[in-house]
């Protein structure tokens, strides 16, 4: 076990820039960005450059704009110091936190975060990408830098390498951008909570919002594991190119899973969506896209007895749990071990 | 465990159509320093490579009475290795893989290469990347000076390093490693810097051993003598391996051939592993 943790931190230094790094950088400019944005007033992701020259410009100005609504047009009118009011068709004037009811806030308290979280999962979404280059180069770097030499000169089988790899790069890898990804959506969903309050709306506060954020944590932390069970075919699959790839592992690794079923639609698909042939071909993507974990789920939030929007944790929960009947997760998991056997194998046998 | 530290029986290794190692039988005893000796490109590194179990293999194989493809790691716990000096991980550093060699060794002893590495101007912090060829032998060798291992294989261990690392090289493996239960394996083409040392000679050529002898077997078997151009007849007669001529006296190797019989000829001299590779090439 020994061994095999040190393997781990191994594998950990020598990837620190894509495993490590990458995602915390990553948040960093995230949190910059929103932060920048929240005091300019462009509490929003849209990367034009206007953005800030209009906010710059804005500033200490009062504007107003008019918006069709049900019963004819409303102004929506903002004051030099970024206070909102809005006259209604009836000629009502009502400040924005009067314009929006209970109801609306207890939504908007339960969707923030998951609007929020969609933008803090670009660490992990980047780390899902980046492990798939590491795992194509993790057998056949070594060879090519003839490190190997090296290594297998230690007292180590070459199973337990191949899976320190797999644990190190693909379970430590994503499990770190998550957590970096749920600190920076903690960090995100705190500053859109105190800039709506800033703009003047009451009702939404910070704990109930990160309550529901937990929810999101909740829901991301444990399906990451189920996701890992249902792509781990594919990283094996990785594993074993790697192992044998004499050069350019990755597309080695992931031409086949894209090609093959491309090829196949060109030359025998008539347009048939029950194509079972097609389904299969293109089963890796699927599973490397977490297909299996949210086809049929179709809904990320509920409406309540209160009809307000809420995560339904437990529905999803139960969702995932049941993918794991579906025999294909199995075989998938089987088909893993001989990709990372025959991995273990090739390595054995070749010094170079 | 067999008597012979390692034991091969149609040792042969092939890649694609290319025969890298024909068949080849070896019986190496312990406490021996054996210099497999070849041309680059002969066929020394594989023949370590399935040694160590790095690769796979024809015919019957034993080290230390263990299959090396299929129980290297276990081997590994007996064996140290050195390849030539680009095999350390350039992105690490110093410290971090005596770290992680304590790890994964467990006859290891990371105090005993550290006090090696403070000896000399390597520093602890420093990146593989950012040490000199000789900086980077000086770890390797303090990593595998500080394994209590059985056989030392170093494959061609000194390339590109200049004569006083070379000398200091050979000179720590002589102090801190050998004995007469140990065995040093040591792959090389500079045939004069091991000769020395040396207490077994293997060549390589071609893939294939022409020789696989003690240093004492080499030195009853092969003489040299030189011959007048008048005698040289005679001296051919006895069939030589080789013969080299030069300011009108030749000078001829021969196999097996008692001193008494070349005596008539000259004194017969003792041949040199460099003299007798290129005999042995003819």
């Amino acid at each position: 076990m020994n061994k095999f943790l040190t393997l781990i931190r191994r594998d950990l230094a020598d990837n620190r820039g894509a495993l490590i790094i990458t995602p915390v950088v990553i948040a960093a400019i995230l949190l910059v960005v929103t932060l920048v944005a929240s005091l300019t007033g462009h509490a929003r992701f849209g990367f034009d450059p206007g953005d800030f020259s209009s906010a710059r410009e804005a500033r200490g100005t009062s504007m107003s704009a008019e918006i069709e609504v049900g019963g004819g047009n409303a102004t929506v009118n903002r004051d030099a110091k970024g206070r909102v009011t809005v006259v209604g068709p009836n000629g009502e004037a009502r400040t924005l936190d009067e314009a929006i009811n209970k109801k609306t806030k207890e939504g908007i308290t339960a969707v923030l975060p998951i609007g929020t979280a969609i933008a803090s999962s670009l660490p992990l979404g980047i780390a899902l990408i980046a492990i798939l280059f590491l795992q194509a180069g993790a057998l056949h770097d070594e060879r090519k830098d003839r490190t190997i030499l090296f290594w297998k000169s230690m007292p180590v089988s070459d199973l337990e390498t191949v899976g320190a790899k797999l644990v190190s790069i693909v379970g430590i890898g994503l499990f770190f951008a998550l957590m970096v990804g749920i600190v920076l959506h903690l960090a995100i969903t705190t500053i859109a909570v105190l800039t709506l309050n800033q703009v003047g709306i009451t009702g939404v506060t910070l704990v109930p919002v990160l309550a529901n954020a937990v929810k999101v944590w909740i829901v991301v932390t444990v399906g990451l594991p189920f996701y890992i069970g249902w792509a781990m075919p594919v990283y094996g699959w990785f594993s074993m190119v790697s192992a044998w790839a004499p050069k350019m592992p990755f597309i080695a690794a992931f031409a086949p899973l894209v090609v093959v079923p491309l090829v196949y639609m060109a030359i025998a698909y008539r347009g048939n969506d029950d194509d079972k042939i097609l389904d299969a071909l293109w089963d890796p993507v699927g599973r490397l896209i977490g297909e299996p974990l949210y086809d049929n789920l179709g809904i990320v939030s509920i409406k309540n007895a209160k009809d307000v929007p809420e995560i339904p944790v437990n529905e999803i929960l139960a969702h995932l749990t049941q993918s794991l009947t579906q025999p294909m997760f199995w075989v998938g998991l089987v088909a893993s071990a001989g990709f990372i056997y025959a991995a273990s194998e090739i390595r054995r046998r070749r010094a170079l | 465990m067999t008597d012979s530290l390692i034991s091969a029986k149609g040792l042969a290794k092939n890649y694609g159509k290319k025969q890298a190692l024909k068949p080849t039988n070896l019986e190496i005893p312990a406490g021996r320093i054996v210099g497999v000796i070849g041309a680059n490109g002969a066929g020394k590194s594989t023949l370590l490579n399935c040694l160590l179990g790095l690769s796979n293999y024809e015919g019957e194989l034993q080290v230390m009475g263990m299959n090396p493809l299929m129980e290297r790691a276990a081997l590994m716990e007996q064996v140290c290795f050195i390849a030539d000096v680009a095999t350390l991980p350039r992105w690490a550093k110093v410290a971090d893989l005596l770290d992680w060699v304590a790890g994964l060794h467990p006859k290891f002893d990371q105090s005993k290469a550290i006090a090696r590495i403070k000896t000399t101007t390597v520093k602890l912090d420093s990146k593989i990347k950012a040490l000199s060829k000789g900086m980077i032998v000086q770890v390797h060798l303090a990593i595998a000076l500080a394994i209590d291992a059985r056989i030392l294989v170093l494959d061609e261990p000194t390339l590109g390093l200049d004569i006083v690392n070379r000398r200091g090289f050979y000179d720590a493996i002589l102090s801190d490693f050998f004995d007469e239960t140990r065995t040093v394996i040591i792959t090389t083409h500079q045939v004069d810097e091991v000769e020395p040392i040396l207490s077994h000679a293997i060549f390589i050529r071609d893939g294939a051993v022409t020789l696989d002898a003690s240093m004492e077997d080499v030195a009853e078997r092969f003489l040299a003598v030189d011959v007048l151009d008048t005698q040289k007849s005679e001296a051919e007669a006895l069939k030589p391996l080789y013969g080299r001529s030069l300011l009108g006296r030749t000078t001829f190797v021969f196999d097996g051939v008692s001193a008494d019989t070349l005596k008539t000829f000259g004194e017969p001299k003792r041949v040199g592993l460099t003299d007798l590779f290129v005999a042995l090439a003819q």
